[in-house]
């Protein structure tokens, strides 16, 4: 009789409401701090900016570093992540603060959160060409209707300016986000990033042609409160931890013994400056070598059979590795630049090597990796700090495209091509320099330097633009030589080099390194216009652009109105 | 005394605990009994059939409560009244007997067995015992025998190819590794397809509790019904339909394996055993491809330019012939200077004290004098594991009370390397019946399972992605290079030592980088009753399982992977307890109608708990302890609970004990769904009808029946499902992003909350099952033909899935009741005796058919569903297709009838390369569900001999086979695809673009020309495996030998002269033979190598190269004392 007493008990109690009342998610809250949102979609967008098997393949394509994805086999599934990231990662939680600011009287931190929307959405916009908008990240919206970049453009510039008025009104003590990882809720700051990305977006407009964009680049080089240092560059620093692991993505993948990207041969010889058959170098050593790239190795012979066989390096320049009948020939344009600095050519598409102790590797700009002193060592996990950066939008890319402006558009910017390049050169390679410093980067004074070297540099620069060399195909016009500075500038943001290498097709000395005839290099695609449209995005949403009605091999991004030249498709 | 214990346990028992707890309960009898003394009966009690003693007889004073047990020897003394008449005697499958005392004092009695029992009795829902003939629904019933001695530690894979109806596959040759089961197909379109396992009427939890998120880097883990070691297993229920498990409700939709264990079963037969059973088996690896000795490592450029390179993945190299001879001559052909490289040479760098090596190992620094091929690399690396089993189990008691203990004890050394698993099970129950009517049973058992196995994720090798694992690069290594010899371990650091950075030596990954799962397990039930009446009766079962799988993985430091070393561990707990009031009316209401009532209440709670702490930086090598790591970071602290209650009842009508009606009806209040949509509703109805009892057939005719019912069924969500929330510090999130929080970097330290990626549902309802099912069952020629027949019809509609959507919603998947998806089928059990001799030699064969056909039949406004996967290799369930398709690249093809380009056709082709183009939409590219299964099961026995040989055979189905696809892309199978180098044009293709074929200056199409060199053919976007995807789906029909016993038993006539009851010696293999035709021949394809473990969903189309499958050899003792 006692079970049945305790049945009935059991059953009682199972009976009330209370019993079955624990649905309640008791592991995650429902409505957590606002400030708790900002560093999450700051460390997201950041990071898949760079991150290998995120962005980072872009660098490839704007031709400042290497992999085999010189053949362009992209597919609608190597950018899944990135898209993923960008929606579930920072715009949802951006969309968060943008619906509960105004509740909590948070105007603050509700504008800084459009101005970051504005700035994934034209990132979104420049790569992919299309995305949803108006239905995106919106809870009523399952299947988000796709549009056109030409028509969300003008939304972001709008919301750019809805955030900027708001900001403008704000009252002294009005709160600000505390949890801001990137300028610490400076309210000052977030105004001028907003303008850069309104300058940034009216660049690709003007080269489209648009007119009116051309008058608002004016504006806002007149007095428009754009980045104005170096301090005030729009940037994601990174941390020095393993775990939690806060490291710069290319120090996680290039301080292990297998490296996902080589260093670019073209890149390594201009900034090495010897000239060479191409002439594409500026005939002096840039002060930024050291600081961009660690040679693992500096007195490699690759004619000698044992360290590394000669046959791991497909392009060493020498010799060539593609047999037609009885002919050798050769198939590198730069191939190996002596002095260790072994990189890769771009169009190389053969299979990898078992090369990562030889490779040359990223150095202390941007990945918070090590100043190369000529220590020469098989870099390991330990070696840098990891504490790199990802420059988004900085006071070099303002005045790069500002002379852009000037050069290509007619715009008047109050001040010369060449002073803004000069502006843009000098203040980029001062960044670099004072980089170590806010890595915790060991440098040795011996190899860094002098003010006399970089003055020297960037005269010869500006010299060279001022009369360009037309025996140098590859540096002939103030263009070429204008474009060329932008690229290496764009070490560290893969996304903007993809774009100005769109949008100008400048530099003309990339995109056909590779000798044509060699088989085995062949890209099977074109140059990519646009990324193709993420594969997860399509298999779930039947209201999303298919891949096969505008291929992305052909169909650019509705800013990319020049024709390519016949050298960006290797054949 | 009168009652003395001894009668029960048997003097100097070695388990003394057996004897406690028997003093306990015969406490309890005497502390109800009172009783007169007056006169004394004694005697014997014996077997009719062998004149054997029978102990644990019922021997009853009839009209009093008076009474006894016979004891070891059969022998009983008992007191009776003066006025006494009868004495009554009862033992469970004997017939019971009434005997006049007629004033003897000596009475001895022969038992013969109750025929009238002989109609099977199986276990239903809740325990429920039926009579198999008043079943309106198909149940397979399976003895403990058939899955012991068979020298399978896992009591589900033992059951494969034995059960119509039900499809089970295991997950590769690890040890306790995964095994996946389903009945009648795969109902649920994203959910857990698995049945419901319930162990002596508790549910018993068969999760696989993956420790990471992401199935890429699928650790196959085991599933929890490991747990129960088939030895302690007395029997197994398979319901397979609704409508047998509808009482079970929310869990029960995909059918539900009911397990009795000996601890747990009703009665004993024989008033004390000990049974005692030891098995040794050996296991080997039983899938060996070929791999090609005949070109080297190495690549191919240009069209006949094959260059050596001992740093390569790929065997695109020279001959080995050739590269011996340029070895000894100094120069190759083209007259360069020729030499090869030490494979190992990185590590002869004195500057790197952390991976110098040279010293300990000349070969490091010797340039090789001849390549040879190590094609044996492979079944080297797999050693021969060993299995043992041991058991004992001890029964007492008699018709009223009784008691068993086990005891069972698992070792397995797998064939990897260093791998193991063991299992200790203790079990313990009892039961007895007062005569008062009350009665009480219970049973608990505890189980340790202990597993170490290696990190062997189905890996896919593309870029940095591949982890730490043995299996990562061992299918596609080059046999130039001798895994076999050459160091493995760098003993100086503790590191690999590899030809390939960033790739773990497989040796070192097994014998360093353990992953570690220690499991403590519980369950058991009490139940009391009452038996008010005869015809009523009231009883309360509290039912609990539950176990902590403390689990830990590492990966030490100086390996390639994760260089710095890196220690998790993982600690999950599962709780869950039940309780079930059943109150039972069972009547005759007059001589031709019986009516049995059973209402019932049942509640349930499930609690689980998972706590993951990963260490990065091992400090000291000799340790293994979280502290011994650099930093901490709190992967997971998850607790989750879910409550239902329900209310059911069951009634059974019969006539004439040849027609048999049942309803059933259950409602339930889950607490996952939303308040109002909580309550939920289902009947169901059954009826069976005996025709061969209700009329004359014809004398070859024994038995006909026809059966049919239909049924729904219910089923409740998963917690937390119904609001949206905020991850903390999102490591799950960010984790893939190699970024994580808290965040510290130069503008300060920052914690971080991200939005849930699975977007919540406030309206979520109830699923539901609906089944119908009709059968037949006849036996003809005194049982020599038996055939059992089953066609069912099951859908399911609303599920509760967390389907993907868009990203640009801002979440990856939302939960939602989507959908209707329909199984069909019919399940043939055919059992024939072509030979059944006089002098007892005995043939049968029993065939299983299993044929299910799938299809989903809406999803709503979806166009289709991605199950699992890749962005471009995925399962997914589009309506008007079965289940799960693979869905990935295609060629771009040209219709050259209708002029279309699209997904028919011969491929276009770029005019450059010569390789095809791809469609840039993704195209369906295999269906994995399979035509049908047959297991056939031979069995030939004679004067104690039995032979059992079981061949399993599956008809269709596809596979993605990546093993397939890269041990032909990276030109290491012995295929003539690969060996053959000359250079090839694609046979059929068109010069083309995406946009079309282009036509030459006459408008004629043009056929391709290109001439491309077999490596690029092959390899890199080639035509075969390394193109797309779709080159590397086969169809995965297999024919197997998959068990074969000899067992002898002792005739009794031996044993009478030795201290056994029973005695009996069996052989077995296990998977001695397969074929799976449709692979490349030199691959040896096992298609149960999935290496993916329990899918939720139908995943089993993509084998991702897991733990190759293993072969038994083994014997087995049982002893009965």
């Amino acid at each position: 009789m006692m079970a049945m007493s305790v049945a009935i008990l059991l059953i009682l109690s199972a009976c009330s409401d209370e019993f079955l009342d624990i649905n309640d998610n008791p592991n995650e809250p429902v409505n957590p701090d606002l400030e708790l949102l900002f560093p999450t979609a700051q460390v997201a967008y950041s990071t898949v900016i760079v991150h290998n098997t995120r962005l980072g393949d872009l660098g490839t394509l704007g031709q400042v570093y290497e992999s085999t994805d010189s053949q362009y086999n992209f597919t609608g599934g190597t950018f899944d992540n990135a898209w993923d990231e960008f929606f579930t990662l920072a715009l949802v939680n951006l969309e968060q603060i943008i619906a509960s600011a105004p509740e909590a009287g948070l105007v603050a931190h509700g504008a800084i959160a459009k101005l970051q929307k504005a700035y994934v959405f034209a990132t979104i916009i420049d790569i992919w060409g299309a995305a949803p908008f108006d239905e995106a990240v919106n809870g009523e919206f399952a299947q988000p209707m796709w549009e056109d970049g030409a028509t969300v453009y003008p939304k972001i510039l709008a919301l750019i300016d809805e955030a900027l008025a708001e900001l403008g009104g704000l009252a002294e003590g009005d709160p600000v986000p505390s949890s801001d990882a990137i300028y610490g809720g400076d309210v000052d700051n977030w105004i001028k990033m907003g303008n850069t990305l309104k300058l940034k977006m009216f660049i690709n407009l003007a080269n489209a042609g648009d007119a009116s964009a051309v008058s608002q680049i004016e504006a806002l080089a007149n007095g428009g409160n754009l980045i104005s240092s170096n301090a005030e560059d729009f940037e994601f620093l990174y941390g020095n931890t393993l775990a939690p692991e806060t490291r710069h993505r290319w120090h996680q993948v290039h301080y292990v013994a297998t490296k996902t990207y080589y260093m670019s041969n073209s890149l390594m010889s201009r900034m090495i400056g010897e000239r060479t058959a191409n002439g594409e170098s500026f005939g002096v050593q840039d002060p930024r070598l050291r600081y961009y790239f660690y040679r693992q190795l500096t007195d490699f012979d690759p004619t000698s059979t044992n360290a590394i066989v000669p046959d791991d390096f497909p392009c060493f320049g020498y010799g060539a590795r593609y047999e037609d009948g009885t002919t050798w020939q050769t198939v590198c344009a730069y191939g190996y630049q002596g002095n260790g600095y072994i990189g890769r050519d771009h169009g190389d598409g053969t299979g990898i090597p078992n090369d990562g102790g030889a490779r040359t590797t990223f150095g202390v700009y941007p990945a918070g990796g090590l100043f190369d002193d000529n220590s020469a060592k098989t870099v390991a996990q330990s070696d840098g700090t990891g504490a790199g950066v990802v420059p988004l939008l900085t006071y070099s890319m303002v005045n790069f495209w500002l002379a852009e402006a000037n050069l290509l558009y007619g715009a008047n910017t109050g001040s010369t091509a060449e002073d803004h390049l000069r502006e843009a050169v000098a203040s980029h390679i001062s960044k670099v320099l004072a980089f170590p410093a806010t890595a915790g980067v060991s440098t040795d004074p011996t190899f860094e330097p002098t003010q006399a070297e970089v003055d020297e540099y960037v005269n010869t620069v500006i010299a060279q633009f001022q009369t360009p060399d037309t025996s140098r195909p590859l540096l002939a016009s103030a263009e070429d030589i204008w474009a060329a500075q932008f690229q290496i500038s764009l070490f560290g943001n893969p996304v903007e080099a993809y774009n100005l290498l769109r949008r100008t097709k400048l530099p003309v000395a990339l995109t056909a390194d590779i000798a044509p005839n060699s088989m085995a290099i062949i890209p099977v695609n074109t140059y990519p216009r646009r990324l193709p449209y993420p594969q997860d995005e399509l298999n779930t949403n039947p209201n999303a652009i298919r891949q096969s009605e505008t291929p992305w091999e052909s169909t650019p991004v509705f800013w990319d109105t020049q024709a390519y030249p016949t050298r960006f498709d290797g054949n | 005394m009168r009652y003395n214990s001894t009668q029960l346990t048997s003097s100097g028992h070695p388990l003394s605990l057996v004897k406690g707890i028997g003093i306990f309960i015969l406490t309890l009898l005497l502390s109800v009994q009172v009783w007169a003394q007056d006169s004394s009966i004694s005697g014997k009690v014996t077997s009719a059939e062998d004149g054997s003693t029978l102990p644990g007889v019922n021997v009853i004073v009839k009209g009093t409560s008076q009474g006894t047990v016979t004891d070891i020897d059969g022998n009983y003394r008992l007191n009776v009244p003066e006025d006494a008449e009868i004495l009554s005697f009862s033992f469970i499958g004997l017939e019971a007997q009434e005997v006049e005392i007629n004033g003897r004092s000596i009475i001895n009695v022969e038992m013969a067995a109750d025929t009238r029992q002989l109609s099977e009795v199986v276990v239903t829902a809740i325990g429920i015992e039926r009579e198999k003939k008043a079943l309106g629904y198909a149940v397979s019933d399976v003895e403990g025998e058939a899955i012991q001695q068979i020298s399978e530690p896992d009591a589900v894979r033992g059951l494969t190819g034995k059960i119509p109806g039900v499809n089970i596959s295991g997950s590769g040759g690890g040890v306790g590794s995964a095994t996946n089961i389903t009945i009648r197909g795969n109902s649920s379109l994203l959910g857990n397809n698995q049945p419901l396992f319930v162990v002596d009427g508790v549910p018993f939890d068969n999760s696989s509790n993956r420790s990471n998120d992401d199935f890429r880097q699928g650790n196959p883990q085991s599933n929890r019904a490991l747990d129960l070691d088939p030895n302690l297993i007395e029997s197994i229920t398979v319901l397979k339909g609704a409508s047998a498990a509808a009482l079970y409700g929310s869990r029960a939709a995909n059918g539900v394996i009911v397990i009795t264990t000996k601890a747990g079963k009703a009665g004993s037969k024989k008033g004390f055993e000990v049974t005692v059973s030891s098995g040794v088996s050996v296991e080997q690896v039983a899938m060996n491809p070929e791999y090609q000795g005949e070109w080297t490592q190495g690549a191919t450029f240009g069209s006949n330019n094959f260059v050596f390179n001992n740093g390569f993945f790929g065997t695109w190299g020279p001959r080995y012939d050739d590269v011996n001879r340029w070895l000894n001559a100094g120069v190759n052909d083209k007259g360069e200077d020729f030499s090869v490289a030490p494979p190992l040479r990185k590590y002869n760098n004195p500057n790197r004290p952390d991976l110098f090596a040279a010293d300990i190992y000349p070969q490091i620094s010797e340039a090789p004098t001849q390549v040879l091929p190590n094609t044996d690399n492979w079944e080297n690396f797999w050693q021969d594991g060993v299995l043992f089993e041991n058991s004992v189990t001890v029964n007492a008691g008699g018709e009223k009370t009784s008691l068993t203990a086990g005891l069972s004890r698992t070792d397995n050394e797998g064939i990897i390397p260093f791998s193991e698993l063991d299992r200790t099970s203790v079990s313990f129950g009892g039961r007895a019946q007062l005569d008062n009517g009350i009665f009480v049973n219970g049973s608990v058992t505890y189980v340790e399972t202990n597993q170490r196995t290696a990190q062997q994720g189905a890996e896919i090798i593309t870029g940095a992605a591949a982890g730490s694992s043995l299996i990562s690069m061992l299918y596609l290594l080059s046999p130039t290079y001798d895994l076999t010899n050459n160091p493995y371990v760098n003993p100086r650091t503790g590191g690999s030592i590899y030809y390939r950075n960033g790739f773990d030596n497989p040796y070192w990954v097994s014998e360093f980088a353990p992953i570690n799962s220690e499991v403590s397990r519980a369950f058991g039930k009490a139940q009391v009753g009452y038996d008010i009446t005869d015809w009523l009766t009231v009883s309360y079962q509290a039912g609990f399982n539950t176990y902590t799988d403390r689990r830990s993985s590492l990966v030490p430091a100086n390996g390639e992977n994760i260089p710095a070393g890196q220690y998790t561990v993982d600690d999950i707990f599962r709780e869950e307890l039940d309780g079930n009031l059943l109150i039972t009316f069972d009547k005759n209401i007059n001589d031709d109608i019986n009516l049995r009532a059973i209402v019932g209440h049942n509640v349930n709670q499930r609690t689980f708990e998972q706590q993951t702490i990963i260490g990065t930086g091992v400090i000291d090598r000799s340790i293994t302890n979280i502290v011994n790591t650099g930093s901490q970071v709190m992967r997971r602290d998850l607790f989750e609970q879910q409550r239902f209650q329900a209310v059911f009842a069951d009634l059974s009508f019969s006539y004439r004990d040849y027609l048999f009606v049942n309803a059933v009806a259950r409602n339930d209040w889950s607490s996952t769904l939303p308040t109002d949509e909580r309550s939920y509703f289902y009947p169901g109805g059954s009826f069976s009808f005996v025709p061969s009892e209700a009329f004359n057939l014809p004398n070859f005719w024994n038995y006909f029946k026809v059966r049919g019912g239909i049924s729904r069924v219910g089923n409740e969500a998963t917690p937390y499902l119904t609001q949206n929330t905020f991850v903390i510090n999102d490591n799950v999130g960010f984790q893939d992003l190699n970024a994580q929080f808290p965040f510290t970097n130069g503008n300060g330290s920052f914690n971080g909350v991200n939005a849930n990626r699975r977007q919540a549902n406030p309206e979520l309802s109830p699923e539901f099952t609906t089944e119908y099912e009709a059968g037949t069952e006849m036996r003809f020629l005194d049982g020599r033909i038996g055939l059992d027949f089953t066609y069912y019809d099951r859908r399911s509609t609303d599920q509760i899935v967390a389907i993907d959507v868009p990203n640009s919603t801002g979440f990856g998947t939302r939960v939602t009741n989507l959908g209707e998806v329909q199984n069909r089928g019919v399940e043939i059990g055919l059992d024939l005796t072509p030979v059944n001799l006089p002098n007892g030699f005995r043939w049968n064969i029993y065939t299983a058919f299993t044929r299910n056909r799938n299809e989903v039949l809406d999803l709503g406004d979806l166009e289709q569903v991605v199950v699992d996967g890749f962005a471009e290799l995925s399962i997914v369930h589009r309506p008007g297709f079965p289940a799960g398709q693979i869905l990935s690249q295609d060629w771009l093809r040209y219709n050259e009838e209708t002029g279309e380009v699209g997904n028919v056709g011969v491929p276009l082709v770029n005019a450059n390369s010569g390789k095809a183009l791809e469609n840039p939409d993704l195209q369906i590219i295999g269906d994995p569900n399979p035509d049908f299964l047959v297991g056939v099961t031979n069995t030939i026995s004679f004067k104690g001999i039995t032979i059992t040989a079981l061949v399993d055979y599956q008809h269709g189905g596809d596979m993605y086979s990546h093993s397939a696809d890269q041990m032909l892309s990276r030109g290491v199978l012995n295929d003539e695809l690969v060996t053959d180098r000359t250079p090839v044009i694609a046979a059929t293709g068109f010069i083309g673009t995406q946009s079309g074929p282009t036509l030459d200056e006459n408008g004629n199409l043009q056929p391709t020309n290109v001439i491309i060199p077999r490596n690029d053919f092959v390899f890199f976007d080639g035509w075969a495996a390394g193109g797309v995807d779709w080159h590397s789906v086969y169809d995965r029909t297999t024919i197997r030998l998959r068990e074969v016993t000899l067992g002898y038993t002792l005739p009794a006539s031996l044993l009478d002269k030795l201290p056994f009851g029973s005695a009996n010696i069996t052989f077995s293999g296990r998977n001695l033979w397969f074929n799976a035709p449709n692979f490349p021949s030199a691959l040896n394809m096992d298609p149960e190598v999935s290496g993916l473990g329990v899918q939720n969903g139908p995943s089993q189309g993509l084998e991702l190269m897991g733990v190759p499958t293993t072969r038994r050899y083994g014997v087995n003792i049982s002893l009965t004392f």
